[in-house]
């Protein structure tokens, strides 16, 4: 007994030494992530704010070098900047570093004499979100040439794909390892005892763990544009590291090691008696099973107690008692903290606007969604299904685990619900962006998913309080009622991994609020005034179409219209893109005509998102010409 | 406007293309001769009246351009005023054309339906399709934004204003270039042409759709709206 005693409390020891260790690593790479995301904010996705030379730009001579300042700090690789002649051939430059150590600001020494004609210069950089922005530029040294084929970055479509598959693997074996664990551990009595309960945690940590290294590995190619045979690469890794989501994924990885071995602990046998042995190791009796089926307290240590029927009066079933109810409880909750600060310190919660609000609002998303649907499967999987099917050879009860997580399914669907209402009004932020980006639509299929998941809970939920009224509880429900539940419990875990995969795909999605960029079409009347010299103006109108209205190029379609609204030619058009507050000197907009009345300019190039003024002069007579400004708003 | 008719039909000749089926996939890449047909715009895709015919008679046109070529900046050989030179199509070497079809209805005018002169050439590798749109795409670029052509039918004489824009549907790339022709005051004051031109690349294969209306002026150019929406219902075709 005393050796016993003392083996116990070695072991607690130990393990308390472990859990301050694996709090310590993860705290520090959580500290380090969270005073990044302090002292770096970042509005969403970067985008480049200037650059030198400038878009069009024709130069005498050849740059020393190229500069590009974003707005936000931005993280570079080997091809962050490439230069491109004008059949796409890459030529050979200096690599991209920070420009006076700013970490927005990315520069590249070009060689001297680059021969006359046209040069693209080609960015791919890495956002504070952890995703990538791509853009191309021109610049012309002594005269202007002619592209001959359209600038793209050659990257690996699969390794997209590869990424979303690995950030779905890790959602699904987190979901698995926080809910499952609380289900096994904690809602559900026998949960300890049952190995293939356990086993589905086991795989949800094996799926994390994956899933994770996945993204890990994936993320340099990603970055750098290059196919999924760079995942090894040493330089990449290394990159990767470097960065917060590298940061981020590594102390994930920890994280995942320190709640394994807490899990370990958790559904690990306490030494126990012969007695108490010969009794787990025999057939279940009515007793027994009329034991499980009592009402218990939430806790690992109560579960684990009454669930064996172990008496905690020896000294070993102390200390091991003390350790399952205190701090094992205590560690797994900030294991779970620091589990979700993974994703939301190192992705879109942490860009754009009330990150405040934000990283704690998507960690309690991440966490309820964790919680519901882990519980779920494992409801699923361990207990409904089992119980509809009456396997004769065990004695499953619904109670009390269905009753215990059908309550948590509804504090977890009210998180749910809040946080998930709030977070979409701050990624989408307009009804059109809604409709009128990636990200909205797939907030939308993700919103139809998820009420049918909800169509399908109240269903059971219905089941769990007409049928717990009864005086034999749930275990007396009818079959065909056991079959519908058993159907219904089955439906909402395959809608939730569906749910999980849409919202794999929607992490790695430019958020609508950024991305969206409702086309300009702006109509402002023909100057009265100029009209006395061109009568079929009077009454007009001139007609501005910008799309896409965001930064880079852009095509203006500018229509004359008369009173009646048909088309009027005018003998020229030109134009000039002014900021709305005139920091910046007029940028030249080169307009052609088309059909009569209708001109167009190809390559607007706007610099930044924000307010400008489209000002077009036109001549409506060999001797006459009237401007007209067109204000707009660019994203 | 019967002018405008001339130029429509010449349009016609002056580019290539043909063929049938629904929307679904009728076949996939590497595409041969005969399956590429099935991306091309038939009489029914263009609506009732229309009616099909395989262009081979390159020499009757105010415009000369192989049948088997691939256009690139359409009417350019026949002005007068333009500093570069531009070869107006592109001869493909290392491929298999299917020859130039012409779709439309039987009287053209600014009421009727458009004029749709397209073709494909296959290659034998998808390299060599790569090479030759390279071509195409460096020749087009050159193509001028605006130019005229003082002599020859009256049916061509007039300003011509070109516009072009890069266009992908359902994994097609090439570019899309808008011509629109207006005649002399004193020839034709009523209306004017608006084509689209549409070369796109995918796998061994390059397919072009030249789509012609006659508008009449002060009508906004619609056109490229059109050719974009057929040609993403015709492509479809080709998986």
């Amino acid at each position: 007994m005393m050796s016993g005693m003392h083996l116990a409390g070695r072991r607690a020891r130990l393990f308390t030494r472990l859990a301050v260790i694996a709090l310590l690593v993860t705290g520090g790479l959580t500290l380090d992530l969270a005073s990044v995301a302090v002292t770096r904010p970042a509005y969403a996705h970067a985008y480049l704010l200037e650059s030198s030379p400038v878009d069009g730009q024709v130069l005498d001579r050849t740059p020393a070098e190229v500069r590009l300042r974003f707005n936000e700090a931005v993280n570079l690789g080997q091809r962050s900047i490439q230069l491109l002649d004008v059949t796409g051939k890459k030529l050979s430059i200096g690599a991209s570093d920070y420009s006076d150590g700013k970490a927005n600001t990315a520069r590249t020494s070009l060689p001297p004499n680059l021969a006359e004609g046209t040069y693209v210069v080609a960015w791919r950089v890495t956002s504070a979100d952890s995703h990538v922005v791509s853009g191309a530029f021109s610049f012309s040294v002594g005269h202007p040439s002619s592209m001959a084929v359209p600038v793209e970055q050659d990257v690996d479509p699969a390794v997209p794909v590869v990424d979303a598959i690995g950030r779905g693997l890790a959602f699904l074996g987190v979901a698995l390892v926080l809910g499952g664990a609380l289900f096994v551990a904690v809602l559900w009595p026998a949960g300890r005892a049952d190995r293939r309960g356990r086993r589905i945690v086991w795989s949800g940590f094996a799926a994390l763990t994956a899933g994770t290294v996945v993204v890990l590995l994936v993320q340099g190619p990603y970055a750098e544009g290059t196919s999924l045979s760079g995942v090894f690469d040493p330089d990449l890794l290394g990159a990767t590291l470097s960065t917060r989501l590298g940061q981020a994924l590594l102390a994930r990885l920890v994280i995942v090691l320190a709640l394994g071995v807490a899990f370990g602990i958790a559904v690990r046998p306490i030494l126990l008696s012969a007695d108490t042995v010969a009794v787990r190791h025999a057939p279940l009796s009515a007793d027994t099973v009329a034991v499980r089926s009592a009402p218990l307290p939430v806790g690992i240590g109560a579960a684990e107690a009454e669930a064996t029927g172990e008496s905690e009066t020896t000294g070993e079933g102390e200390a091991a008692g003390s350790t399952r109810r205190v701090a094992l409880p205590a560690f797994a909750a900030v294991g779970a903290v620091a589990l979700m600060l993974t994703w939301t310190l190192a992705d879109h919660a942490q860009t754009g606007i009330q990150t405040w609000l934000a990283v704690p609002a998507t960690s309690l998303h991440l966490l309820a969604m964790a919680l519901w649907l882990g519980g779920l499967i494992l409801l699923a999987a361990c207990v409904v299904i089992p119980a509809g099917r009456r396997e004769p050879t065990r004695a499953i009860s619904l109670e009390p685990a269905l009753r215990r997580f059908s309550l948590l399914a509804q504090i977890c669907f009210a998180v749910i619900a809040v946080t998930g209402l709030y977070l979409a009004w701050r990624q989408v932020g307009t009804w059109g962006a809604l409709g009128g980006t990636d990200f909205g639509r797939l907030l939308l299929v993700k919103l139809v998913l998820v009420l049918a998941v909800l169509a399908l809970a109240a269903g059971a939920r219905r089941f769990v309080r007409r049928r717990g009224r009864e005086p034999l509880g749930l275990d007396a429900a009818p079959s065909a009622a056991l079959r519908r539940l058993r159907r219904s419990v089955a439906g909402e875990v395959v809608l939730g991994i569906a749910v999980l995969s849409i919202t794999a795909v929607l992490v790695n999605t430019a958020p609508a609020r950024a991305s969206y960029a409702p086309p300009v079409d702006s109509t402002v009347p023909f100057p009265a005034a100029a009209a006395d010299a061109a009568p079929g103006l009077r009454g007009g109108s001139v007609e501005v179409k910008i799309e896409p209205a965001r930064l880079g190029s852009n095509v203006a379609d500018i229509y004359i219209n008369g009173r009646d609204g048909s088309l009027v030619a005018v003998p020229e058009v030109s134009g000039a893109l002014e900021s709305r507050d005139r920091t910046i000197p007029a940028l030249p907009v080169k307009v052609a005509a088309a059909e009569p009345g209708h001109y167009v300019a190809n390559s607007m190039s706007i610099p930044y998102p924000g307010d400008w003024v489209l000002r077009l002069d036109i001549r409506i007579s060999d001797f006459d010409e009237t401007p007209v400004r067109v204000p707009f708003t660019a994203r | 406007m019967v002018a405008g008719g001339a130029f429509v039909l010449f349009a016609g000749g002056a580019l290539s293309g043909c063929s049938s089926g629904d929307p679904q996939p009728l076949t996939k890449p590497p595409y041969t001769v005969q399956s590429i047909r099935s991306g091309l715009v038939t009489p029914g895709d263009l609506g009732k009246g229309a009616t099909e015919v395989e262009d081979s008679d390159h020499g009757s046109h105010v415009i000369y351009t192989p049948p088997n070529s691939i256009p690139t900046c359409p009417y350019v050989q026949r002005s007068e005023d333009v500093q570069v030179v531009v070869q107006p199509a592109i001869e493909p070497v290392g491929g298999n054309p299917t020859g130039r079809f012409i779709v439309g209805p039987q009287r053209v005018g600014p009421t009727s339906l458009p004029v749709v002169t397209q073709g494909a050439v296959v290659f034998q590798s998808p390299a060599l399709a790569d090479d030759t749109m390279n071509t195409v795409l460096a020749e087009s670029a050159k193509c001028p934004e605006a130019f005229g052509i003082l002599g020859g039918p009256p049916s061509v004489v007039g300003d011509y204003k070109v516009g072009s824009q890069p266009i992908e549907m359902n994994g097609w790339k090439g570019f899309s270039q808008h011509l629109v022709h207006t005649s002399p005051p004193d020839v034709n004051p009523d209306t004017y042409d608006d084509l689209v031109t549409v070369v796109v690349h995918k796998a061994n294969a390059i397919l072009y759709v030249g789509y012609t209306q006659i508008k009449t002026v002060g009508q906004r150019a619609d056109t490229d709206k059109k050719v974009e929406a057929l040609m993403t219902k015709t492509l479809a075709r080709l998986g």
